[in-house]
């Protein structure tokens, strides 16, 4: 199920919200397991068996590393589930790979008459493994407990709000709010605002450019106009619609009473590449740093192996967000190399860019780079690069320019003044009186509205991270 | 989007109470939608689906759709349009408009992906099914719609026809008439027509004009009886029109403006309402909705598209072939359905019918292919 979709706001959650307010305390997990279970399946119900699965595992595993002493025996018990936990997702992600690319062409004979049906991934599956993961590495590392009560630890695993495509929030953040959390109207109000946000962003914004964005990458041979608008609406569209989902994530969240990590921080106002991924997808980025960049050394190694480590993290990055083509691993070696290069840059005493260059450099690299993510194919990738060099001619072709409403300008213009609001915020001459501020507190409201006029009129469409 | 915005705690309870009163009302307005919906018997997908194909989801999509079609949903979905008209001329993203009050089709101005491909597959369908039926006794004869694009040019105005349709209506002639299939090339009646009467479509519509319906349907008769057509007991085929009256076509309901007051829409269309009525030169009257085979002569049926069920191009066909001939079109049958379901008449009842005019719409080449193409060729 979609947030923004009318069977989610009219439906499920209304539904959801008066049998959780009519649940006694001892009783508002199993609601929400039971609600989040309803959404999960809501799909394809035979995927249930898997979420099932996972939260079986890492629950079993917390409770048989908080009973193990030995070390070792603890040791072989983390590894084998952190293994069957991957193992999984490598299963989903990367079997369709492997037939299609390699077993396929060279290792079956063309005359057998193979045919492969693909595997379907089970949504939100990157999610909730690296979830799982998260949560056995910090039992075994003490730096949470293990929960005991299995609808608690379920209900965590499953919280619809967060389960299908972040925030990524671990259980340290939710540990104690699982058991004790508040649900009132000012968390509840405070809620709804930080919904409305993130509907407006996805519905307004992300779904509005979508189209645009599908016409660019669709052209055999885009202009330059073409390419450069592609990959821009793209951007704008992805961030939106992720930074959206992660808004309403947020807020349903809070309405619960439980206060989920942010996720984005107006990325497209970065200056490095750096500072652009403690912006974008903040809590991947710190999940991989902790199981991954700190536990390959971090930045206590020698450089090399620090630059070793970072064009790791960032291809695992990459190759976390799927597997379909290779365009995904090919974008985050690229990030990694870019991380490496500002490295070397300050080590070695670059001189420091102005601020309009750096943002400019930064922001040339981040959305050239999301055309590889977006392309489903390295050859489609390649005809935009073509394009976006003037290969293929300069102005908007007419496929494109026949899609491009008004309303895609205006979107644009407003997808470009959000993405740096903070920028605009800063410089405002001076405050607001209160009043002024308290009932301009209250825009959301109106992005509600158009979101949902909006999507009555063209129906939901999916958040482009699903796919992960 | 920053940490402070959600951070931003609302000061005042007002403000809270403010958000939970909007968003409960929507919710309870929503509410009582779905609940008129469920009792009217509006959640139709949802009720034929039942709980089959539970575990592919299928239920739940067919709730989805009926959700969006409740009567709530599709008043603010309407408001959502009429705005978008009123404040940026926006006509959604399936109608465009070209010059003032010149409404166009997205579907025919889209470059399908694999579109010539789509096409070179659907002319090697055609030819193969004009042999099959030949075999059994059936006399094909295609006529090509071209584009209204594609006749209305000088109402584009900015708006701009992609250069890479521009050779499909040509190809797909030569191909068919290469192989030795009758086509009908529609394009110098109706240009004819707009040279003449100013318009063959008209303005609000995706279909042609009574004119333009008039001149289609002589083309097609004529060419039919090129082929060797002649009826054998000729039916006198008459009508009456109406003084013209404001209509407004397909493209403004698809566009979402046909709520508005009149004077906010897009101007109308001046058509008139026609009546027509049959009677047999020999043999005594006969009812001009006659179903189909009931007529004494040999049976001619037309297959295709909304064309052939707009702007009485059936009633014009059968004035020109003077004989009733029995319209199997559906709306939005695109290439195939409704011939694929005449081939399946044709097989329940044993008996060929003995001419088939098949109506096929320029944009339909290039759409994407789908199984019922191909099974056109299997029955």
């Amino acid at each position: 199920m979609v947030f923004a979709s009318l069977e989610f706001l009219t439906l499920f959650f209304p539904l959801f919200l008066l049998a959780y307010s009519l649940s006694p305390k001892a009783l508002k997990n199993l609601t929400l397991l039971a609600f989040s279970w309803v959404f999960y399946a809501w799909w394809s119900p035979s995927f249930l068996w898997v979420l099932i699965g996972v939260t079986l595992v890492a629950w079993g595993t917390g409770l048989g590393l908080a009973r193990m002493e030995d070390a070792r025996r603890r040791k072989l018990l983390l590894t084998l589930s952190v293994v069957a936990l991957a193992g999984l997702l490598a299963f989903y992600k990367y079997t369709n790979l492997i037939v299609l690319e390699i077993i396929q062409p060279y290792l079956i004979p063309q005359d057998r008459g193979f045919t492969w049906e693909r595997l379907i991934l089970p949504i939100g599956i990157s999610f909730i493994v690296l979830q799982a993961i998260s949560y056995v590495v910090d039992v075994y590392r003490g730096t949470v407990k293990a929960e005991r009560g299995f609808v608690a630890y379920a209900a965590y695993k499953a919280m619809f709000s967060q389960l299908i495509a972040g925030p990524i929030v671990r259980y340290s953040h939710v540990e104690h709010e699982l058991h004790e959390r508040p649900f009132d109207v000012r968390h509840v109000g405070a809620g709804l605002r930080y919904f409305m946000i993130g509907l407006s962003m996805k519905v307004i914004i992300a779904d509005t450019l979508a189209p645009l964005a599908d016409a660019c990458f669709a052209l055999p041979q885009p202009t330059m106009a073409d390419a450069w608008l592609g990959a821009f609406a793209y951007g704008m569209q992805l961030l939106f619609d992720f930074a959206g989902y992660s808004a309403m994530a947020i807020g349903i969240g809070q309405m619960l009473g439980f206060r989920f990590p942010e996720n984005f921080d107006a990325p497209y106002i970065s200056r490095s590449i750096q500072e652009f991924w403690r912006r974008w997808h903040m809590t991947l980025g710190s999940w991989l740093r902790d199981y991954v960049y700190i536990p390959l050394g971090g930045s206590r190694v020698a450089p090399w192996r620090i630059y070793v480590n970072l064009m790791l993290v960032m291809a695992i990055s990459g190759l976390w967000h799927g597997a379909d083509s290779i365009n995904f691993l090919l974008w985050g070696v690229l990030h990694g190399l870019a991380m490496v290069t500002q490295r070397l840059w300050e080590q070695n005493g670059g001189p420091k860019l102005p601020a309009l260059i750096a943002w400019g450099i930064t922001m040339l690299f981040v959305f050239t780079a999301w055309v590889l993510f977006r392309a489903p194919d390295l050859a489609t990738a390649w005809a935009m690069y073509q394009g976006q060099l003037g290969l293929h001619g300069f102005g908007l072709s007419e496929e494109v320019a026949l899609i491009l409403r008004p309303m895609h300008a205006l979107t644009m213009l407003l997808a470009l003044v959000a993405a740096s609001w903070p920028l605009w915020r800063e410089r405002r001459a001076m405050p607001l009186p209160r009043m002024a501020q308290d009932t301009l507190a209250l825009w959301p409201l109106l992005g509600m509205l158009i979101a949902t006029a909006l999507m009555s009129s063209r129906g939901a469409s999916p958040f482009l991270y699903f796919q992960f | 989007m920053s940490q402070e915005i959600h951070n931003e705690l609302i000061r005042k309870p007002w403000q809270a109470w403010a958000f939970i009163g909007a968003f409960g009302t929507l919710l309870l307005g929503f509410g009582a939608s779905n609940l008129l919906a469920w009792r009217d018997g509006g959640l139709e997908k949802t009720t034929e689906t039942g709980w089959s194909g539970f575990s592919e989801g299928k239920p739940m999509q067919a709730l989805a759709e009926d959700l969006r079609t409740t009567p709530l949903a599709d008043w603010i979905g309407q408001r959502q349009r009429e705005f978008g008209w009123l404040a940026l001329h926006d006509t959604g993203p399936r109608v465009h408009q070209g010059c003032t009050g010149w409404l166009f089709l997205h579907d025919e101005l889209k470059v399908q992906p694999r579109a010539e491909s789509n096409a070179a597959i659907r002319a090697d369908i055609a030819i193969r099914l004009q042999r099959q039926l030949a075999e059994r006794g059936t006399r094909l004869l295609i006529a090509l719609v071209p584009d209204k694009s594609r006749i209305e040019q000088d109402q584009l105005c900015e708006l701009r026809r992609p250069s890479r349709l521009e050779p499909r209506y040509d190809a797909w002639l030569e191909t068919l008439r290469g192989a030795g299939v009758p086509v009908v090339d529609l394009r110098p009646a109706l240009l004819e027509v707009r040279q003449r009467a100013g318009a063959a479509y008209d303005r609000s519509d995706t279909h042609w004009s009574i004119e333009g319906a008039k001149a289609a349907a002589a083309a097609m008769a004529a060419s039919a009886r090129d082929l060797g057509y002649a009826p054998g007991t000729p039916v006198r085929i008459e009508y009456e029109a109406s003084e013209p009256r404001p209509r407004w076509g397909d493209l403004v309901r698809l566009a979402g403006l046909d709520g508005l007051p009149e004077h906010l829409r897009p101007a109308p269309d001046q058509v008139p309402a026609l009546s027509f009525s049959a009677q047999a030169s020999e043999s005594g009257s006969i009812s001009a909705d006659a179903l189909f085979g009931d007529a004494p002569n040999e049976r001619v049926a037309l297959v295709g598209t909304s064309f052939s069920r707009n702007a009485h191009f059936a009633d014009f066909l059968s004035q020109a072939l003077a004989t009733e001939a029995g319209n199997l079109a559906k709306d939005g049958g695109g290439f195939a359905l409704s011939m694929a379901e005449l081939l399946e008449q044709d097989i329940k009842q044993g008996s060929p019918t003995p001419w088939v005019i098949w109506e096929i719409t320029e944009r339909a080449l290039q759409e994407p292919l789908q199984a019922i193409d191909h099974d056109l060729t299997k029955q």
